[in-house]
């Protein structure tokens, strides 16, 4: 991707981060003053249906993501913390476990992995013959589909999230969660509020502007939640979107699928049938 | 009949072990393309807890980087 595209992409995720500030105003006129970066509480909604998925490549070397419960035996998080998209590796399924209420070296429960599945589109089948750029963009195009579902073994304990699809225009801000090392060795859970904004980088693709250089590695597939509340409530604690990535260029900012209904929603349904042939 | 028993326990003890066997799926879904990895989990786990949360603090977070040449998202 060539520093125009992204250029551009920023430049219009500050047009549009301009006008959600307006919306941030005045919902701080209404005394709804955005919630400042802090630890979070796995103890409490909705952070205790939120832990650490721990899984290992074909060379044995150990990486950690952040995953949530969606469904009582279904987990949403990053396509890239089940795939290595660029050489079509599946991590094994009997080395990824998941830790829920992962904090400071201790989960409340842990689930073994029965199936993991994404949208085709994360795993671009690139020809043979396919020049430089035609790959370069392939592998840019995947990111707009980096999400994941994993089928559990035994239900959550704690509950889980809901999820919206195809919400533009509806949620103007939203809170990034998950285990950054960069913080407290990514053994706390931590909540970051953020201005959410459309990338012109990839149609499907949004941007979270909240201003922290350090919810980075680890972060990966943790969710991003509208409506975030300690307490359940209908319609509190959404999740909107998930973590894709960041770029070094742009410290604060975090990339992520825009969630349509269309896809979401099969592979959740494909997903929590066990992943049928 | 003892090697019998003997080999019986051995047969079903190699069956667990061989119990992590996973396939690739490739389906249309709802007309939706979707690609996925089936596992068969362990029936009970044979690594201890205070070795999976070992696994846990031992990992490397995964790098949410943009995808430069020559670079992956999972800091290998």
């Amino acid at each position: 991707m060539s520093i125009y595209r992204w250029l551009a992409g920023l430049a219009a995720a500050i047009a549009l981060s301009a006008i959600a500030a307006n919306t941030i105003a005045a919902a701080q006129d209404n005394q709804q003053k955005p919630e400042p970066l802090i630890a979070g509480n796995p103890a409490v909604p909705p952070l205790k249906w939120v832990g650490l998925l721990v899984f290992q490549n074909a060379k044995g070397q150990t990486f950690s993501c952040t995953a949530q419960f969606i469904a009582p035996k279904v987990l949403l998080t990053a396509a890239h913390c089940v795939r290595d998209n660029t050489t079509g590796e599946w991590y094994d399924t009997s080395k990824m476990f998941f830790f829920l209420q992962y904090q400071n070296d201790n989960a409340s429960d842990i689930y073994q992995v029965v199936c993991t599945g994404h949208l085709a589109g994360w795993a671009p089948k690139i020809a043979a013959n396919a020049t430089d750029d035609e790959k370069e963009a392939a592998t840019d195009n995947a990111f707009q589909y980096d999400y994941a579902m994993i089928l559990v073994n035994h239900e959550s304990i704690t509950g889980h999230f809901t999820f919206e699809t195809d919400w533009l225009g509806k949620h103007p801000t939203a809170v990034q969660i998950g285990y950054p090392g960069a913080i407290e060795g990514g053994m706390i859970i931590q909540r970051d509020p953020g201005v959410l904004a459309l990338s012109l980088s990839r149609p499907n693709e949004i941007i979270l502007m909240h201003a922290n250089p350090n919810m980075t590695e680890g972060t990966s597939g943790g969710a991003w939640v509208a409506n975030f509340d300690t307490q359940e409530k209908p319609d509190e604690n959404v999740i909107i979107g998930v973590t894709s990535f960041g770029n070094g260029s742009w410290p604060g900012v975090t990339f992520g699928p825009y969630l349509r209904q269309e896809g979401f929603g099969s592979l959740f349904d494909y997903v929590s049938k066990g992943c049928p042939k | 009949m003892h090697r019998m028993s003997a080999c019986l326990i051995v047969a079903l003890t190699g069956a667990f072990a061989v119990s992590a066997h996973a396939e690739t799926r490739a389906v249309s879904w709802q007309g939706q393309a979707i690609e996925a990895n089936v596992g068969q989990p362990t029936r009970g786990l044979d690594i201890s807890r205070e070795d999976l949360l070992r696994m846990a603090r031992e990992a490397v977070p995964a790098t949410p980087a943009y995808p430069l040449p020559k670079t992956t998202h999972t800091g290998q």
